[in-house]
């Protein structure tokens, strides 16, 4: 009984979640993290590399992999024993000029087999700012009707002010218990 | 095992993601309720196998497991309800349904959905005795039965909560008095029953236990609890040993289940008598049962105690314990509607968990009782157990317990826990410890006060490896190690781990990176990443982890050599100490490969670490290079080994200025290189002293009589590489050490040990380019003190001295060569033939000479260090006159010994040898392109070219002929040559019919590629079919395929002749015309393909008469050819009839002795091939004693009685000699054969006299045969030809007379002068010759 078992049965009793969350640069992914951990936001770097954290949410675990922007994001969940749960792709709904960019990353990604079955959940972020894209606006530009065979939904959120985050994360945790934890 | 998860993934199958088959589960599940349990049988087993691929992720079913166990739970209710008198069946095969379910995903999840109405209780009860009065009819209901019994004790496991009291439900109880009985005439069946079962193997016991322990914690069953503690030791003494092993676990099951679901309140009562009980167990078993040998009673014992402990203590989290901060969504995020009060909320929050800490830290002064010591007391000695299991459940009951306990007594259990990493604990001790810690850390019952202490251990867990015999232990403990530094991630805060950061993350990275366990460094490489990410404080962490992970690591070699050199090139910090670990460690490592593979490690790391390395590591290795312990001076020696030029590089690298020269002497000027980099400018050139001390290495060695004794092998091995190495970088040495050194490395070379000896060669190789080359007084000496001997002793009586020298010859340079060229051609081309004496042959002493004529040549021709490769008619002359004569005849090398066919091995030798070779000759000639002097002499030019294309043409032939043999392999290395060879463009001209040889290869290795035999024979057939036609490679070619038809290997001898006989079809047929009137060969020269066969096969026949490996495969080409090839019988060839047919009636015994040689006077005209034949058959069978080959011979005979003339004659003759063979088995064959031979003349009509009279043959037409076959097919019939062999004799001879064939008379004497002869041979061949003859069943 090596340490990897010990990990995979540690995941199943405790009652943990994997939760990757993604986007592109500057997107607010660890000013969500900070906000749900209840730090502060008001200065934040970019992100290089990647951070965990836990956080305890309707009685389960939530391990949020807060992953840095760049490309070479991969070996992160290439590793060693979890599957992800849940897939977080987070939006800058202002951010207008990278929407393509965006879209054709997002589909990359979800080309990605060990993201297979993974549920997808897409945080509109930036809700706070004026032009940011409403989220059917946000869902016909990332093309989001073509995304079969994965629980797939946008919220709208802002990490400003915690709006929708709420929301998103009820639904991704309900969601992923629905699949995997069936009993409390 | 470790999840193996990606790439290891195809191995166990898809994995899923969901649970697929839901619907068609779905509708089984409804065909079985809807046939009220009937067809249960049918569809267990397609059920069992969807259910079953879930084994791993059951979780999946989940979701699903509602809509399956409630229907069949339903089913089973009815069925109990009303089929109790209609047999069980149904009954049983619903509960095999159920038990699937149990199996895949565990009985505590599918137990919920089992209906539990008060009214079934009884019903369940009632059946369960029923099932258990079964007696089941075959193996297979017996199984189903006890399978019932484990499903129906589950179900009564959740009937027995029912929230009434049980009296109410218990018919029989209703109209009794229940104030006498402690509990209803019901549950006094149930306790029966189970405590019956307690006794029983197999998952019946587990259920009940499960059943008792629900049942005795009720909360009116108080009364039952006592019972059954009081039940349990008379039981236990009572009962038969061979049921105590099952028993024993069962108790305890029974009581861990009550002591686990039960109210602390009313179990406290209890608790005392339980752990008196539970200590008894412990220490005194009932008879029977071991517990040392009792993994799981032991395991159930720590269970027991840990629940009986806890039951002792109030439940409470540890108000002292460590909590990392975390959040809680509903915190955050609720606050979030109001963002100012969050940081006031999470500070409240802190508040008041701290106020709540404070508050009850107040009321700690809960009693302790005596007991509790004695629980924490046992758990610790779980921890030391020798099973994982036990350990393990130890490490879960020291983590539950202690967060029970007040502060002062849980930082007790730490320190206890701390105790067990002592030098003198065993390493389950270190084991169990580290699983103890971890979950002390992750309950945060480790304080962060403790961890700067606990650091130093989980340090030494890291590196925990004991030597034990020939082996060593510690991976278990490691890997938990490796878990401990996983739970500190996750549990404290960054900041609590900052002292120790570059420790830890330094310790998880040499073990991710050297260990030699893949579970180890996989582990290690996981806890790395959790704390990389957790922690977010470990130097250069992201980077590092993205190359070190876990599937980098996994291959060892990959690890070392480049994992670790890329990690000590991104984290300066971790450089110390991987380089550390390598020399201190791992260089002392038990395991050789480990040691060699380190010492390879170390010197990658040179470009990191250089100053170190050059410096207090040499030093360090050097003192160990003598060290008492074997493994440590042969690490030591293989490391400075490999260190030394790896130094020398990276100085190089790192500072371009300085060459390798300058570097090389420790005297020159260290200012050459100012521009070098700080890191390693001190790494090289060594200091004085070290060269010197290294220098000494090779004497010291040998003076301290290292390479005696055991592990003198090892050492010499490491010597071997040591010269390599210091030669390298060309180490001063004084006289008296290149002396040493010479002595060592020529004790090396004629060393017994292959490994040994290899490395002696790549040592002389190095050592003479260094030291001899530019040295010419040093050349000079050596020539006379070592050269000599090589070219003398390659017919040493030691086969090692030969092997040894003629490779090391092979391996000098040209310079030293150039003086003695002749003499060493010759002496390996001498080497290369083997020896008179059979006992002093050697196959690899050839191999070696033949791979060393092969370097020699390449080194002294192929390159030409004086410039243009200009022609060299002296090398010409060697290659043409001495090295391909010699490689020609070594791949003749078909020796034989109890290893197989290891001649094989000296020709695959001289394949190799052979294209290089041959590719120097067009250039030594001066051919090719440019031709400068020798171009302008037209003549002689044009036959040199001739000359060459003859020698291209024999060698492509011989390749051919390999081509086509027996051993896939070494037709697979032909391939590759002949490929080599058409590649040359200054070859390819030379070679006949090049294009259609390059384009068979290429395509056979096409075919060949596939992989596997089929592909490999059908490469073959595409050669042998697509080139047979050229003619300089017919005979070549010929030859492969008879060694092939006649080989043991039916497949391929399949091929073989499946592939001779398309080539021969493919052909054109031979012209009607010149079949007419034999003008075959005088005529236009358009031999037909089938004649120049027929003739080809003559002439190796002449040259393997007699043959024991090519006579047999001769013999059945023959007949093949003969029945399989249309028009072969007959085939006419240009060149004179054999003697017999010529001199008609000679006396036999003179055509035994002219058999086989050519005839003297050639009468020139075409002969028929068969007569020809005729004669070859005949001279195989005389003096023959191989059955087989006589039995091959006389089938050829009778196929050559077919064609009149000469040939049935002589075939009669020969037969005739066969029928009266000494071997029984021999007459037997030869006369069926000759009957069905005759039977089918009998019924062909054949004009006898016609072909007779054209054959113009001097012999006086014997009696039509077709006339007397029916009387001699009677003969043959009539005779009992294996019996008697005087009867079978005068049976011969009545034959003979009716068949007009005279019989040879020249048996006896011939026999006896054959006798003579073999026994002459057997004289020569002795030994060998005596096992031939025992092989053959003499």
């Amino acid at each position: 009984m090596g340490l990897l078992t010990i990990i995979k049965k540690v995941k199943q009793k405790e009652k943990e979640m994997r939760i990757l969350m993604v986007g592109l640069d500057n997107a607010g992914k660890t000013t969500i993290v900070k906000r749900l951990n209840g730090e502060d936001i008001t200065t934040i770097s970019p992100t290089l590399g990647f951070n965990i954290k836990t956080m305890t949410f309707k009685g389960y675990k939530l391990n949020i992999w807060d992953i840095g922007g760049q490309k070479t994001l991969r070996p992160y969940w290439r590793n060693y024993y979890e599957k992800t749960d849940a897939l977080i792709w987070v939006v800058d709904s202002a951010d207008l000029a990278r929407l393509g960019d965006c879209r054709d990353e997002l589909h990359a990604l979800l080309k990605e087999e060990r993201l297979f079955g993974a549920s997808l959940l897409i945080f509109a972020n930036k809700q706070d700012i004026p032009s940011a894209l409403s989220v059917e606006e946000l869902e016909k530009a990332l093309d989001i009707g073509s995304i079969s065979k994965r629980h797939c939904r946008v919220v709208a959120c802002s990490a400003v002010d915690g709006g929708g985050l709420r929301e998103g994360f009820d639904w991704v945790v309900t969601d992923i218990s629905s699949r995997i934890y069936l009993f409390s | 095992m470790e999840p193996d998860h990606s790439d290891d993934d195809q191995d166990c199958g898809p994995e899923q993601s969901f649970f697929e088959e839901a619907s068609e589960l779905a509708n089984i599940v409804r065909r079985v309720v809807d046939s009220d349990g009937k067809d249960a049988q049918l569809v267990y087993d397609h059920y069992k196998a969807i259910l079953y691929k879930y084994q791993e992720q059951s979780q999946l079913l989940d979701a699903y497991l509602e809509g399956v166990v409630v229907p069949l739970a339903s089913l089973l209710r009815k069925q109990a309800v009303v089929e109790q008198q209609r047999g069980l069946q149904r009954v049983l095969s619903t509960c095999r349904l159920l038990n699937v379910l149990v199996v895949v995903r565990g009985y505590k999840t599918v137990v919920r959905f089992f209906p539990h109405e008060a009214a079934d209780l009884e019903r369940v009860l009632d059946i369960l005795e029923l099932v258990k009065g079964q007696q089941p009819k075959d193996s297979e209901e017996g199984i189903a039965i006890w399978e019932a019994q484990t499903m129906l004790l589950l179900w009564l496991s959740i009937l027995i909560l029912i929230p009434f009291d049980l009296a109410t439900v218990d018919s029989a109880a209703l109209g009794a008095v229940s104030g006498s009985a402690p509990y209803t005439p019901l549950v006094g069946r149930i306790l029966v029953l189970c405590r019956d079962y307690l006794h029983h193997p197999g998952g019946v016991r587990e259920m009940s236990g499960v059943v008792l322990g629900r049942l005795l914690t009720r909360p009116d069953m108080g009364a039952a609890m006592a019972e059954f503690l009081d039940w349990v030791p008379g039981a236990l003494a009572a009962v038969d040993p061979l049921r105590a092993p099952f028993l024993l676990p069962g108790v305890m099951q029974a009581l861990c289940c009550a002591f686990k679901v039960g109210q602390r309140d009313r179990l406290l009562p209890f608790a005392s008598r339980a752990w008196a009980l539970a200590q008894r167990l412990a220490a005194a078993p009932p008879p029977g049962c071991d517990l040392g040998a009792h993994a799981l009673a032991r395991k159930l014992s720590v269970k027991l105690v840990t629940r009986i402990g806890l039951t002792f203590l109030a439940p409470r989290a540890a108000p002292w314990r460590y909590v990392r901060g975390g959040a809680s969504l509903d915190v955050t995020l609720g606050a979030a509607a109001a963002p100012s009060q969050l940081g006031a909320a999470a500070a409240a929050d802190g508040a008041a968990g701290d106020g709540g800490g404070e508050g009850e830290e107040d009321g700690d002064e809960i009693e302790i009782v005596a007991e509790i010591e004695e629980v924490v007391e046992a758990l610790l000695w779980a921890l030391r157990d020798k099973d994982t299991v036990v350990r393990w459940s130890g490490a879960k009951g020291v983590g539950r317990v202690t967060g029970c306990l007040p502060r002062e007594l849980g930082d007790e259990v730490v320190e206890s826990v701390v105790q067990l990493f002592g030098p003198t604990e065993s390493d389950t001790s270190w084991h169990g410890g580290c699983l103890a810690l971890a979950e002390l850390a992750r309950r945060g019952l480790l304080l962060p006060e403790r961890l700067p202490g606990l650091m130093p251990l989980v340090r030494a867990a890291l590196h925990y490896d004991v030597r034990r015999g020939p082996h060593s232990i510690g991976a278990h403990v490691r890997d938990a190690a490796a878990y401990v530094c996983w739970a500190f991630a996750r549990a404290y805060d960054p900041q609590l781990l900052e002292d120790c950061v570059t420790l830890l993350a330094s310790s998880l990275l040499t073990i991710a990176c050297y260990d030699r366990e893949v579970n180890c460094r996989r582990a290690a490489a996981a806890a790395f990443q959790e704390a990389v990410g957790r922690l977010g404080n470990f130097p250069h962490g992201i980077p590092l982890l993205t190359i070190a992970d876990y599937f980098s690591v996994g291959i060892m070699q990959q690890a070392y050599l480049r994992v670790a050199p890329a990690v000590a090139a991104l984290g300066p910090e971790y450089r110390m100490h991987l380089a550390a670990h390598l020399v201190r460690v791992k260089a002392r490592h038990w395991d050789k490969p480990l040691r060699l593979l380190a010492a390879r490690g170390a010197a990658a790391l040179a470009p990191h670490c250089g100053a170190w390395l050059a410096g207090e590591a040499l030093d360090e290795l050097l003192s160990a290079c003598l060290d008492e312990q074997l493994e440590v001076r042969h690490g030591a020696v293989v490391m400075v080994a490999e260190l030394l030029p790896a130094l020398a590089a990276a100085a190089d690298a790192s500072s371009p200025a300085s060459t390798s020269a300058g570097a090389a002497c420790p005297g020159a000027s260290p200012s050459s290189s100012p521009s070098a980099a700080a890191a390693s400018d001190c790494c090289w050139p060594l200091s004085a002293e070290r060269a010197a001390s290294v220098a000494h290495l090779v004497p010291a060695i040998d003076k301290a009589r290292l390479y005696r004794g055991k592990g003198g092998e090892v050492m010499r091995e490491a010597v071997g590489r040591l010269v390599e190495g210091c030669a390298a970088v060309r180490l001063e040495l004084s006289a008296a050490q290149h002396a040493k050194v010479l002595e060592a490395l020529d004790e090396n070379l004629r060393h017994p040990q292959q490994y040994i000896q290899a490395g002696a060669i790549s040592a002389v190789r190095a050592y003479a380019r260094a030291y001899l080359v530019p040295d010419a007084r040093a050349s000079a000496s050596f020539r006379t003190r070592y050269l000599e001997p090589y070219l003398a002793r390659l017919h040493d009586p030691n086969v090692a001295v030969r092997r040894g020298y003629s490779m090391a010859l092979g391996s000098l340079p040209a310079p030293l060569l150039l003086p003695v060229l002749e003499e060493a051609v010759d002496a390996l081309v001498d080497g290369c033939v083997p020896e008179e004496d059979p006992e002093q042959r050697d196959v690899e002493s050839r191999v070696s000479c033949t791979r060393a004529l092969g370097l020699l040549v390449l080194t002294v021709y192929g390159t030409r260090d004086d410039g243009a490769p200009g022609p060299c008619p002296e090398a010409a002359d060697v290659l043409r006159d001495k090295v391909l004569p010699s490689l020609g005849s070594s791949l003749e090398d078909y020796t034989t010994d109890n290893r197989g066919d290891v001649g094989s091995w000296v020709r695959e030798a001289a394949m190799g040898v052979l294209a290089g070779a041959l590719a120097l000759l067009p250039r030594c000639c001066g051919g090719g392109g440019g031709g400068t002097g020798r171009a302008s002499r037209e003549g002689p030019g044009e036959a040199q070219r001739r000359e060459l294309t003859d020698l291209a043409g024999r060698c492509v032939g011989l390749l051919l002929r390999q081509a086509v043999e027996r051993i896939a392999r070494l037709r697979e290395a032909a391939l590759r040559h002949l490929r080599e060879l058409l590649a040359s463009t200054q070859l390819r001209p030379l070679v006949p019919a090049a294009d259609a040889v390059a384009a068979a290869a290429e395509a056979a290795s096409a075919a060949a590629d596939a992989g596997g035999a089929a592909a490999s024979l059908e490469a073959l057939q595409i050669i042998a079919v697509r080139l047979l036609a050229a003619p300089p490679y017919t005979e070549p070619l010929l030859e492969g395929l008879v060694a092939s038809i006649g080989g043991v290997d039916a497949s391929l001898s399949k091929a073989a002749s499946q592939a001779l006989l398309d080539a021969v079809a493919a052909a054109p047929p031979p012209a009607p015309a010149a079949a007419e009137d034999g003008a075959v060969a005088s005529g236009s020269g358009r031999q037909s393909l089938l004649s120049a066969v027929a003739g080809s096969l003559l002439d190796v026949w002449s040259r393997h008469a007699k043959s024991s490996r090519m006579a047999t495969p001769l013999l059945r080409t023959a007949l093949l050819l003969l029945t399989k090839a249309p028009g072969a019988a007959d085939v006419l060839l240009p060149r004179p009839p054999p003697l017999q047919a010529a001199r008609g009636a000679l006396p036999p015994a003179d055509a035994a002795a002219a058999t086989a040689v050519p005839p003297a006077p050639p009468p020139c005209g075409p002969s028929r091939w068969v007569d020809h034949l005729v004669e070859c058959g005949r001279a195989e069978t005389r003096g023959c004693s191989d059955v087989g080959r006589l039995m091959e011979a006389a089938s050829l005979l009778c196929a050559l009685v077919a064609p009149p003339g000469h040939c049935r004659t002589s075939a009669l003759q020969g037969l005739l000699v066969l029928l009266s063979s000494r071997y029984p088995k021999v007459r037997r064959h030869s006369a069926e054969q000759l009957y069905l031979q005759l039977l089918a003349l009998d019924t062909s009509l054949e004009p006898p006299a016609a072909t007779s009279t054209t054959k113009g043959s001097a012999a006086p037409p014997p009696p039509p045969l077709e006339s007397v076959a029916e009387a001699a097919c009677d003969q043959l019939l009539l005779t009992g030809w294996d019996g008697d062999l005087d009867a079978a004799k005068a049976a011969r001879d009545q034959l003979a007379g009716l068949l007009g064939v005279e019989v040879p008379r020249m048996k006896a004497p011939a026999a006896g002068a054959v006798g003579k002869q073999a026994a002459t041979r057997d004289e020569n061949a002795s030994y060998q010759a005596l096992l031939d003859d025992f092989a053959r069943g003499y």
